[in-house]
């Protein structure tokens, strides 16, 4: 099988979708991890809304996840065979990957809300419901991102195509 | 709401408060504040505290102290999460007769002294048995260093002239030690040694009582670790087995005691519960005092009462206080924090709790429950958009419904949304051909019901969920408008928002031709804008573009789903084709795929249903910050009142 230049540009993209979504998520991830930690060594009951808050930043990777098997799914890599693509087709699939890499850094900001929240929500419970609206904020950006990478999908007829 | 104002003899107070108690439909006020008022500080003094708060402050640290004893020999057995939330026991009622005031508290001493009376003697001799239980087996470690030896223990110790001394030292030291030995007892001394271990030696040193002292300075140096063993009997094995006997004993007699202590635990638990229960009830009602005033015989309450509960309220402290009291209802004004109650329909009622979440409307607000049901329905069910999955929820919601639900009025609550949402995204789900993504599609009966390709109808999709944006969006700007109508302030309903209802027609009629009329509207929007907003219009503006586009997240959340699950569905139908264990891999994937995309993107639209709703919608009219409806009640969780 010969890949053409066009579908490697697109593989491209879903690399830096995935890669750059998993490296912002799992800082995200981690930055609330550690505060959640501190919170359940003081009260172990607290760990429903702690894993809550540490599931927040998560949701850019798989952003990230969704963006790179739209890019295999559109170019055939994924449950199909694999079309012969444009080298500019290609270069768009990379700039959708790209978009959506890169606003997931989101997740970072995300991740330090969701760990001073937990210290809120360490406090005084109540605040649960708050803390995760406060930390949902931060990822309007990556659903924009997420948005503008499917637009250009399905603009160039990556996606649906 | 009506502000109530009591009157009365200081002698009825308590039966007022324990009336009002009853009642449960007032929230009583501090109106201790008015004796900084001008005109009444001569007139009025602080209403000093009940002097039984301390006393039902010690009578409850007491009890607590006794349930602890209870729950550490006895524990209550505990329901798991999963169970307490979907099919929880019923709670258990605990009959008991209705006692307060002074008889409580002294009921209430009379259950501590004797249940203390019946524990003391348990408790005290469990301590000293564990006690010894420690000493032996501590005793019991040292003797299993020296089993090696074949010495009676009745000897170790000073004697008439000699001192015999244990010990165990590293065994490259043996040497040093006989040595030193003979240096500082000028010989006379007896050492033994058996090795207990690869490197270490136990010893017996025998030696000259004079000499004690310095043999153990210099042993010491030599990390020589002394163990010292009194009031034994025999060689080590025969006291080992002696003590292990006694700690058979010991043993013996402490589950004997513990068994007594579950005897009382099992008589006394519930006696105590329920009358901490009724403590508590009657400390809400002590806790008051000190929010009323008082003149020298009478005692001045103030509180807040439902309209419909007014008459109730009244003829309660009348009859009390016999007719010898003033009654006061005024409507509240402009200063009072008027406490708030959200009145909803049934279903609605539900979701008081997503509105609780952002914080309780002002008196006089807009309770917006009734507006939030059924945009965070629509919302929520277009970013699952999947049938399979709003069945999933609807079955969660039932389960909670039927299980905590019965018991717990939040669970119940959350059931409700959940089910409700599920019934709303099965819909959707329908319409846009989800069924666990694309695989219910091959029926061809679902695939009939499908008017909506969401993966390739995208940009109207997107359209959609713009639309609905706008539509949201200038809802809430009509409420706003007709409430602050309704309210009287004429100018901030003209100045807040208006200017956007007037914007859109103007754009739509330019862009169809009529630019007279487009530019007419144009210039009224302009004119409110910049009347209510002055140099801050331009940020109206870029704001409320920016609210309609936020409910892009719509369709990308929608999207977001339908995309994962048909990467399940493509992972799984390409292990499917690899033989049978790969069909048995393409079961699990599916089935695992599918429940983890559900759980991550009913909680992505649970979130993100609420913040359209939050920052977006409630932004354009809605004021929080009221103070809860809480009146004195008698609430009781474990026991009922015969």
């Amino acid at each position: 099988m010969e890949l053409s230049s066009g579908v490697v540009w697109a593989i491209m993209g879903a690399a830096i979708s995935m890669g750059l979504a998993a490296i912002a998520s799992g800082i995200g991830v981690g930055l609330a991890g550690v505060a959640g930690a501190g919170v359940i060594s003081e009260d172990p009951k607290k760990f429903g809304p702690v894993l809550v808050l540490q599931a927040l930043p998560q949701t850019q990777g798989i952003y990230g996840f969704l963006g790179a098997v739209l890019i295999l799914i559109g170019v055939g890599v994924l449950g199909g065979a694999v079309k012969e693509i444009p080298v500019a087709m290609g270069y768009a699939a990379l700039g959708g990957g790209i978009v959506i890499g890169l606003s997931s850094f989101t997740a970072v900001a995300q991740g330090a809300i969701a760990a001073s929240g937990m210290g809120a929500v360490a406090k005084r419970p109540e605040t649960f419901g708050q803390s995760v609206v406060l930390a949902v904020m931060a990822e309007t950006f990556a659903i924009f991102g997420l948005l503008i990478a499917i637009l250009i999908f399905v603009g160039t007829k990556i996606m649906g195509g | 709401m009506k502000k109530l104002q009591i009157v009365a003899l200081e002698g009825f107070r308590d039966s007022i408060v324990k009336g009002l108690q009853a009642l449960g439909t007032v929230h009583l006020t501090d109106y201790s504040e008015a004796i900084n008022d001008p005109h009444l500080k001569d007139l009025l003094q602080p209403h000093p505290i009940s002097p039984n708060i301390r006393r039902i402050a010690a009578q409850n640290i007491a009890l607590n102290r006794l349930l602890e004893v209870f729950e550490r020999h006895d524990p209550e057995p505990r329901e798991g999460f999963i169970k307490a939330v979907f099919a929880p026991m019923p709670p258990k009622k605990l009959e008991t007769e209705e006692l307060s005031g002074p008889r409580l508290l002294e009921v209430v001493d009379g259950i501590i002294r004797k249940v203390d009376g019946e524990v003391a003697q348990p408790l005290q001799d469990l301590e000293s048995i564990e006690e010894e239980i420690a000493e032996q087996g501590k005793m019991r470690g040292l003797l299993d260093l020296v089993t090696s030896l074949d010495i009676d223990l009745k000897d170790v110790g000073e004697g008439g002239f000699t001192s015999v001394l244990l010990g165990v030292a590293p065994k490259q030291e043996l040497d040093n030690l006989r040595e030193r030995l003979e240096d500082i007892t000028d010989t006379t001394f007896y050492l033994g040694a058996s090795e207990t271990s690869e490197d270490r030696i136990v010893a017996v040193v025998v030696c000259l009582k004079e000499h004690v002292a310095a043999v153990l300075a210099n042993l010491r140096r030599l990390n020589w670790e002394r163990i010292e063993i009194q009031g034994l009997q025999g060689t080590p094995r025969q006291a080992i087995d002696s003590i292990d006997n006694r700690l058979e004993d010991l043993d013996q007699e402490k589950r004997a005691k513990e068994g007594m202590l579950v005897d009382i635990a099992r008589r006394r638990k519930d006696e105590l519960r329920k009358h901490r229960e009724l403590l508590m009830v009657e400390r809400q009602r002590e806790e008051n005092h000190t929010k009323f005033a008082r003149m020298e015989h009478v005692v001045i309450i103030e509180g807040w009462v439902p309209s419909n509960s007014v008459a109730q309220a009244v003829q309660e402290v009348t009859s009390i206080t016999g007719g010898a009291c003033v009654v006061d209802l005024t409507e509240p004004d402009a200063n009072d924090d008027v406490p708030v109650q959200l009145k909803n329909p049934r279903f609605f009622k539900s979701f008081e709790l997503l509105t609780r979440l952002y914080g309780l409307p002002t008196y006089n607000g807009v309770d917006p429950t009734l507006f939030l049901a059924p945009g965070f329905l629509l919302f929520f069910s277009i970013m699952l958009t999947d049938a399979m999955y709003g069945l999933i929820a609807l079955v969660l919601g039932m389960l909670l419904i039927r299980g905590g639900g019965k018991y717990n009025e939040m669970i119940k609550d959350g059931g409700i949304i959940l089910s409700s949402a599920g019934v709303a995204t099965i819909i959707i789900g329908a319409l846009s051909g989800g069924w666990f993504g694309g695989f219910g599609l091959k029926l061809k009966i679902l695939k009939n019901l499908m008017i909506f390709d969401p993966m390739v109808q995208v940009t109207a999709f997107l359209l959609i969920a713009l639309a609905i944006g706008l539509a949201h969006v200038n809802v809430g700007v009509v409420i706003n408008v007709v409430h602050k109508l309704k309210a009287g302030q004429k100018w901030k309903a003209v100045s807040e928002n208006l200017w956007f209802l007037f914007a859109q027609p103007g754009l739509i009629f330019t862009v169809l031709g009529h630019k007279s009329l487009g530019l007419l509207f144009i210039v009224i929007a302009l004119l409110l804008l910049l009347g209510g907003h002055k140099a801050m219009s331009m940020f109206q503006i870029t704001g409320f573009m920016g609210d309609i586009l936020s409910y892009a997240r719509l369709m990308a959340l929608g999207l977001c789903t339908t995309g994962i699950a048909m990467t399940v569905n493509v992972l799984a139908s390409m292990l499917y084709m690899v033989g049978w264990l790969g069909i048995v891999l393409a079961v699990v994937i599916f089935l695992f795929g599918h429940v983890f995309n559900f759980l991550i993107n009913a909680m992505g639209s649970f979130v993100h249903g609420l913040r359209l709703h939050y920052v977006e919608f409630f932004t354009k009219f809605y004021e929080s910050g009221g103070t809860e409806f809480a009146p004195l009640e008698m609430k009781f969780d474990i026991i009922k009142i015969k």
